[in-house]
């Protein structure tokens, strides 16, 4: 992870963090005008790289895919417009269907990005307590499913490598596939069921604080505000319709104006947030606490 | 269990042995109802203390599943704030225990990148972070390897020594754990068959047949040659050696006779290259490897070398990013799945059915092996189990129908995943010997284990793994005899006196 990041993510406590990871995901959702989405999906993907390395080759790969059935989904479905750009018996493709294509494509890809950064950077622990304190239950479930996935994932890749040895054959059909399935539930309902018994060991059955206390410095009010700004600024623009494309038209029109190009600025700023206050603070330790306070140290020899 | 009497006294270390299945996991959760399956048809528990997880804390052998949250600090959050404790209350529990366990170094990491010894440490640290009385322990060092063993078993002492507090651990051998405790319990069918102070214990289950093996090595030799009349057991290497210094001459080695090999190449491993991640360290570093028929081969090493990597990159359940793989001189393709086998370090993952009887039927069926059912069955003493769901058995047993899976299958290659994983030394035994058999019938096996006596016991050939790199296969007692830390107990106390000796067959009285 880019000390940058790590440097917001240690300054900040994880409520803070939350609220942030829920801002990009709006930004994500919210707009649809190309220059807003390309802007935020440039954004997203230089956070993802600094945030999360090693799984983003195999994260391209899989948004690649999502982005390229989207556009063929909405070149299917959508055939109006009048710019023609090919015309056969049972499909019409015009610039108007293209570019919505296209859109809608990124706008997906936007949201599984800024999903990506979310699994970077939230910690399971204020999801769950923030569960826990209305659906006891259902926040189980989410420490169970999280906890899990990963583990019926490792499971299944396991023994469908290891029925290669014990069948004699490396060729494997949908009926087998299917079999597999059915083998590795029951072997993951195995691990579930150590996991209750944890769950009791913790005193969860019998939990007294529904919410643990989190400390809150400057560094967190500060964002805090810039965020509940920021979600205001966004909801006004989208009710004024400002940043929109009316997809649903024939004609489709795209505004590109100072108004959209402030909007993007803006989003983009508030997604690479992580990056511009972890900066501030490095800056400010370079050039001053390590000239000053600590300048004997040997932490502030190596920043200057 | 049936008609059992036990007194537990405050500041105990109680170390509980048994075969697989006689009734320890179920004994050791009688003290925390909640946890205990099936009913109490007679008897009860008296104590003072009331029986929950505030005064009797728990830790099993499952490493993973045991944590719930993302890092340590967060879990022993989770804990504390379960018990409705205050910020400040909280804050201080946790520094008080992770400075007493020195776990601060990785209160925030990630528990995924923790080693298994360390996760360990956070699941104890979860126990005591409740000040509880007493400290239940399930087999906590089944999947630990055995330096990791030895530093979670230091911190049980530690915690047994410092503040009298109760410990009961249940174990499947006594190799690491009998210097720390004060009595030793064997449970038999669900009975308690000897309670003794660890002295009086380890001179009983000498006498025993079928427990003479849970003896560390060192103790075993001194009983055998009747060396610690009257020295308290467990006896510490130094003090073997000063047994066995004066009697040396009496003594001599056993001679070992290895039959010279030359023979076709079976599986051939060549400039292999493995990593996970695009900038991450190599785990497997230019390995070569020959593996030659009839013969067997484990690489030993620590967890976390990367063992079980060359397996599953040899096996190509991991794809080599560069080097060859041969089998019988050609790539593998089906021909090698049809006439390999793998027994991996969890057996369960070969199951397919709900019962032992019908696993077994499936791969008679698939090999249309003429072998009867009852005859596997008593061979891998599995007798009586034909219709017990597969995950219901014993780590033991599930090995051994494993085992009978691969046997059936006839295969050529034989390859093993840490192998002894959570059996107890009579299983071992019994496992060292299946194979034997296996490659007295031209088998060919290679496998890898931390545990250094079954390598020494068991197999033809052994080499390390550290850091990426496979050392050259070698003569277990010529690797082993080189070795200054990385060697069996025996060899580490009688070193200077019987330099090639590894194990306590090793050393005899002479004839005369």
């Amino acid at each position: 992870m880019n000390k940058l990041i790590v440097n917001f993510q240690k300054n900040i406590n994880s409520v803070t963090m939350i609220a942030y990871l829920f801002n990009v995901i709006l930004i994500a959702l919210l707009y649809n005008n190309p220059l807003i989405t390309g802007v935020v999906w440039l954004s997203l993907l230089v956070m993802s790289f600094l945030t999360k390395r090693d799984k983003l080759g195999a994260y391209l790969k899989f948004s690649g895919v999502i982005f390229l059935v989207t556009v063929l989904f909405n070149l299917i479905l959508n055939q109006r417009g009048t710019t023609l750009l090919l015309n056969w018996p049972w499909l019409k493709i015009t610039t108007e269907s293209l570019g919505n294509g296209i859109i809608l494509g990124i706008s997906f890809v936007n949201l599984l990005w800024a999903f990506y950064l979310y699994n970077a950077l939230a910690r399971t622990k204020v999801i769950f307590e923030v569960l826990s304190k209305f659906f006891k239950s259902i926040a189980i479930i989410f420490i169970l499913t999280i906890k899990f996935i990963p583990r019926i994932v490792e499971i299944f890749t396991e023994t469908k490598n290891l029925q290669k040895f014990r069948l004699g054959e490396s060729k494997g059909g949908l009926k087998q596939m299917m079999n597999l399935t059915e083998i590795v539930l029951n072997k993951a309902m195995g691990s579930f069921m150590n996991v209750s018994d944890s769950l009791l060991l913790k005193g969860y059955e019998g939990r007294q604080k529904k919410l643990g206390r989190t400390e809150y410095q400057r560094s967190d009010f500060l964002i805090l505000v810039l965020i509940v700004i920021a979600v205001t600024f966004n909801f006004t623009m989208v009710i004024l319709k400002v940043g929109q494309v009316n997809f649903g038209s024939a004609k489709v029109l795209i505004p590109i104006d100072w108004k959209v190009g402030i909007i993007a600025v803006i989003n983009c700023g508030l997604i690479i947030l992580p990056l511009i206050l972890g900066g501030i603070n490095y800056g400010w330790w370079k050039f001053y606490v390590s000239k000053t306070t600590a300048s004997a140290t040997i932490t502030a020899k190596r920043y200057r | 269990m049936k008609h059992l009497n036990f007194v537990l006294e405050r500041g105990d270390f109680v170390t509980l042995i048994g075969a697989t299945g006689s009734g320890k996991s179920t004994f050791l959760k009688q003290f925390l109802p909640r946890l205990a399956t099936g009913k109490v048809i007679s008897g009860e528990i008296e104590t003072e203390l009331s029986q929950n997880t505030t005064n009797f804390a728990y830790v099993s052998q499952f490493v993973d599943n045991q944590i719930i949250m993302e890092t340590p600090r967060d879990e022993l959050k989770f804990v504390l704030d379960n018990r409705g404790c205050s910020e400040n209350e909280l804050q201080l529990r946790i520094s008080e225990i992770a400075s007493f366990l020195n776990i601060v170094d990785f209160l925030d990491v990630k528990v995924n990148n923790l080693s298994g010894g360390q996760k360990q440490l956070i699941n104890l640290a979860s126990a005591l972070v409740l000040k509880p009385q007493v400290l239940l322990l399930d087999e906590p060092t089944a999947q630990l390897d055995p330096i990791a063993s030895e530093k979670l078993l230091q911190v049980v002492h530690k915690v047994n020594e410092e503040f009298s507090l109760t410990i009961v651990l249940v174990e499947h051998e006594l190799e690491q754990v009998v210097k720390f405790s004060n009595r030793l319990v064997v449970m038999e069918h669900g009975r308690i068959i000897l309670d003794q102070p660890i002295d009086a214990g380890l001179r009983e289950i000498f006498q025993m047949n079928s427990y003479q093996n849970y003896l560390t090595q060192v103790d075993r030799l001194a009983l055998e040659l009747k060396l610690a009349e009257h020295e308290a057991l467990p006896l510490s290497n130094k003090t073997l050696n000063q047994f066995v210094r004066p009697v040396s001459n009496k003594l001599q080695i056993r001679k070992s006779i290895k039959e010279a090999s030359n023979k076709t190449v079976v599986f051939q491993a060549d400039k292999v290259n493995f990593r996970f991640d695009f900038n991450g360290d190599k785990i497997l570093n230019n390995i070569s490897l020959k593996l030659q028929a009839g013969q067997s081969y484990c690489v030993v090493g620590p967890n976390g070398t990367g063992k079980t990597t060359l397996l599953k990159v040899l096996t190509q359940q991991l794809s080599a990013q560069s080097g060859k793989l041969l089998f019988e001189g050609k790539k593998l393709k089906t021909e090698f799945y049809q006439r390999v086998f793998v027994l991996p370090q969890n057996p369960a993952t070969l199951f397919v059915k709900d019962t032992v009887r019908e696993e077994l039927n499936y791969q008679l069926d698939i090999y249309q092996s003429q072998t009867q059912l009852t005859d596997i069955l008593e061979e891998f003493s599995l007798s009586g189990l034909e219709e017990t769901n597969p995950y219901d058995l014993s780590g033991g047993q599930q090995e051994f129908l494993a085992l009978a899976l691969g046997f059936i299958k006839q295969p050529k290659l034989l390859f093993l995943d840490e192998p002894t994983k959570g059996l107890d030394p009579n299983k071992r035994i019994e496992l060292g010997q299946k194979l034997q058999a296996f490659q007295e019938n031209g088998g060919t096996i290679f496998a890898n284990s931390h545990d250094l006596l079954f390598a020494v016991n068991y197999f033809d050939q052994v080499a390390m793994m550290f850091s990426g790199k496979l050392s050259e296969f070698a003569d277990p007692r010529e690797f082993f005899s080189n070795k200054f830390f990385y060697t069996t107990e025996i060899n580490k106390a009688l070193r200077d006196i019987f330099p090639t000796a590894l194990t306590w067959k090793d050393i005899q009285r002479n004839e005369s």
